[in-house]
């Protein structure tokens, strides 16, 4: 009877086992595909020079030039990282100081009415940002600012407050309260407590988040094409509409010339490629700290 | 939550319990630093570098249209001036309110300004740039077509697949256009674009020349209500659109020239719209002749004009392919009702640009498989470009 039940359990065992693996493979089938189409088709325009050199004009091939030049994502990428860099600056002080705020000090209707936004915030679509963003500038600086890497940052910065907010509110709840009252025991204020305690402590959380908060800005292409619009020039000013990746990959991947879509793919595989590195990196960072 | 006690405040002691707040400190001060070198060298700020000839630099932005977006690249790219040129491509719709809201200086529609969106935006001109030829593009097996042999079809036989009315390909009103061709017994899948777009427009002003159940029952538009039947598919986007009919066999669908020739997807020959009625495959040629032909194109409104009812379709010569339209810029005849342009030397290099565009800019667009304008339709929009002014007097020429 035991020894039967043993049987049933081993079996049991091996059965869920087995179904849990058959489940982390069909969640990694989309991530795998993703990566194979994108290499497949975008893999061999993949060198330096597609990573500095201009966009490749549109092309049909002729009998006296068979092969179009491909061209680069210099001006996108460009765009991007002064987009990401700007974004980043405007959403990630505000964003902390408001998770912090939730976590340590948001009591009562005002906290509520914080938390409760955040949400709001999370679940707006991004392209309603963008138009947002767009009424926004059209209202305070006319039609000659809407169109501007400045607009572009600034609704990027929106989609990434929510996220910042959360994942640092989140952090620091994690944090012990013994830690918190360790440190008043020793006499030390409130505000220092949570700026060299806990926010120290959780500073590896709160960074995750902040990184999280950067690449869904860096997948966004909706909210961009109604505020920095594109620039096949890269970044020419805060006030001048600038380039970046996403749209890139929409327009090209939807055109008529062959060698604008093979760009297309190339972008989609820079732009996988540059969000895997920033979360390996901080990933690889944080473990070498922790430990 | 107890506050903390007050007098824990007094207990606060100088020396290495600062350092977190010296650092801060620094840190700003460097990013503050850093912020300005970049402005000192003129990379937040810029300003479009001077260049060549007499035309002041300016940055000239545009956007609408997705089937102008890859000629008019090329023409910021090739002209050869230092002007840049900025152009993005978010559809025509979206050309039309910018222009109107002045947040662009040009805005690119495949469809005419309507009477509403005139209203809306008074003071704006209308010029073709470019034309496009609309192709029907099929999926069929290759054994159909002996030799060089295409499909056939006509604008009511269009419109009897696109109402419904023929879901097979081998009824009699195909096969007796293709005599001695191996029409299959199979349904037909029939593509249109479920997205607001110009070749939506121009396919369904054909339609609507050539059937008149087809004016009546959905008349045309760039986003016309599609008659709902088993086979009727939305695709959104051209080259959604062409991916779709490759890969659907026995489907027929509709795409700008472009996209058909440069996917090597077959197109069917359309019946001309002459006593001689041959059967005209889409090409770049048939189509400029196509616009020589029309009655419209020297009769053609002024750029301030209404152009709702200007239609190229089912042009009289022989050999005229019958389904082109015309792609249309809209700037404001009064360059300083356009806050984008600052100042007289802006409108002299937003005028020449325009100006290259419609003449050198032509031969580029043949190599795209746009069709070139005629010179009756550069004579109007020259005169149309001539109208345009600056704080009350005409803008004078720059090279």
């Amino acid at each position: 009877m035991r020894f039967d039940r043993n049987a049933r359990r081993r079996w049991m065992n091996w059965i869920m086992s087995a179904l849990a693996l058959l489940c982390v493979v069909v969640a990694l089938v989309p991530l795998g595909s993703i990566i194979y189409t994108a290499v497949t088709f975008g893999g061999h325009v993949l060198s330096f020079s597609f990573l500095t050199s201009g966009y490749p004009l549109a092309c049909s091939p002729t009998p006296s030039q068979p092969t179009c030049p491909v061209g680069g994502i210099g001006p996108a990428i460009e765009g991007t990282g002064v987009l990401l860099a700007l974004s980043s600056l405007f959403s990630v002080p505000p964003g902390i100081l408001a998770g912090v705020y939730l976590s340590e000090f948001g009591r009562g209707r005002l906290g509520r009415s914080v938390s409760f936004f955040t949400d709001v915030m999370t679940g707006s679509p991004s392209i309603v940002v963008g138009i947002f963003v767009y009424t926004l500038f059209f209202l305070f600086f006319g039609p000659r600012g809407v169109f501007s890497a400045l607009s572009g940052a600034v609704a990027l910065a929106i989609l990434m407050i929510p996220i910042v907010t959360r994942t640092t509110e989140e952090a620091l709840r994690l944090v012990p309260n013994s830690v918190r009252e360790a440190a008043y025991a020793l006499g030390i204020p409130r505000y220092r407590a949570v700026l060299h305690v806990v926010l120290s402590a959780a500073r590896g959380a709160i960074l995750t988040g902040v990184v999280l908060a950067v690449m869904r800005a860096g997948g966004e292409a909706a909210p961009l094409l109604l505020t920095a619009l594109g620039n096949p020039f890269g970044f020419q000013g805060l006030t001048q509409p600038s380039a970046s990746l996403p749209p890139i990959i929409f327009n090209f991947g939807t055109s008529a010339y062959s060698n604008q879509v093979a760009v297309a793919w190339g972008a989609a595989l820079v732009l996988i490629i540059i969000m895997l590195c920033i979360s390996l990196t901080v990933r690889f960072a944080l473990r070498s700290k922790l430990s | 939550m107890n506050e903390p006690n007050q007098p824990t405040e007094t207990i606060q002691r100088k020396g290495p319990s600062r350092t977190g707040l010296y650092a801060g400190v620094a840190v700003v001060v460097v990013v503050i630093l850093a912020v300005a070198g970049l402005w000192a060298t003129g990379y937040l700020f810029k300003s479009t570098p001077p260049g060549p000839g007499t035309c002041p630099a300016v940055t000239i932005l545009g956007a609408g249209s997705t089937f102008v977006n890859p000629l008019v690249s090329n023409w910021g790219s090739l002209y050869q001036s230092h002007n840049m040129i900025n152009y993005a491509s978010v559809g025509s719709s979206a050309g039309i309110s910018q222009i109107t809201a002045k947040t662009v200086m040009f805005g690119a529609t495949d469809a005419p300004l309507n009477t509403s969106q005139r209203t809306a935006a008074p003071g704006v001109l209308t010029m073709p740039e470019t034309a496009g030829a609309v192709a029907i593009i099929i999926n069929l097996p290759a054994a159909v077509f002996k030799g060089s042999y295409s499909l056939n079809l006509t604008g009511a036989v269009l419109a009897q697949i696109y109402l419904g009315q023929i879901l097979n390909w081998n009824v009699s009103a195909i096969t007796s256009l293709n005599p001695g061709a191996k029409i299959p017994t199979q349904n037909i899948t029939s593509f249109h674009r479920s997205d607001g777009s110009g070749t939506s427009y121009a396919f369904t002003d054909f339609l609507s020349q050539d059937s008149a159940s087809w004016m009546t029952q959905v008349g045309k538009s760039t986003n016309p209500t599609w008659p709902k039947f088993t086979g009727a598919v939305g695709a959104k986007g051209s080259s959604t659109l062409a991916g779709d009919v490759k890969g659907q066999p026995y489907s027929i669908g509709y795409v700008d020239l472009n996209y058909a020739l440069n996917n090597g997807i077959s197109t069917a020959a359309v019946k001309e719209a002459n006593a001689a009625g041959k059967y005209i495959l889409p090409s770049v040629n048939d189509s400029a002749s196509a616009i020589k032909d029309s009655p419209v194109a020297g009769n053609l409104p002024a750029g301030g004009g209404d152009w709702s009812s200007v239609s190229l379709i089912n042009a009289p010569g022989a050999g005229d392919y019958p389904i082109v339209t015309f792609s249309y810029f809209l700037f404001y005849q009064a360059a300083d009702a356009n806050s984008l342009i600052l100042n007289k030397g802006d409108a002299e290099s937003f005028v020449n640009w325009l100006t290259w565009t419609i003449t050198m800019g032509q031969g580029i667009a043949v190599g795209l498989y746009y069709v070139q304008l005629p010179a009756s339709v550069v004579t109007a929009d020259q005169a149309t470009l001539a109208s345009m002014t600056y704080g009350g007097s005409s803008i004078p020429a720059c090279t």
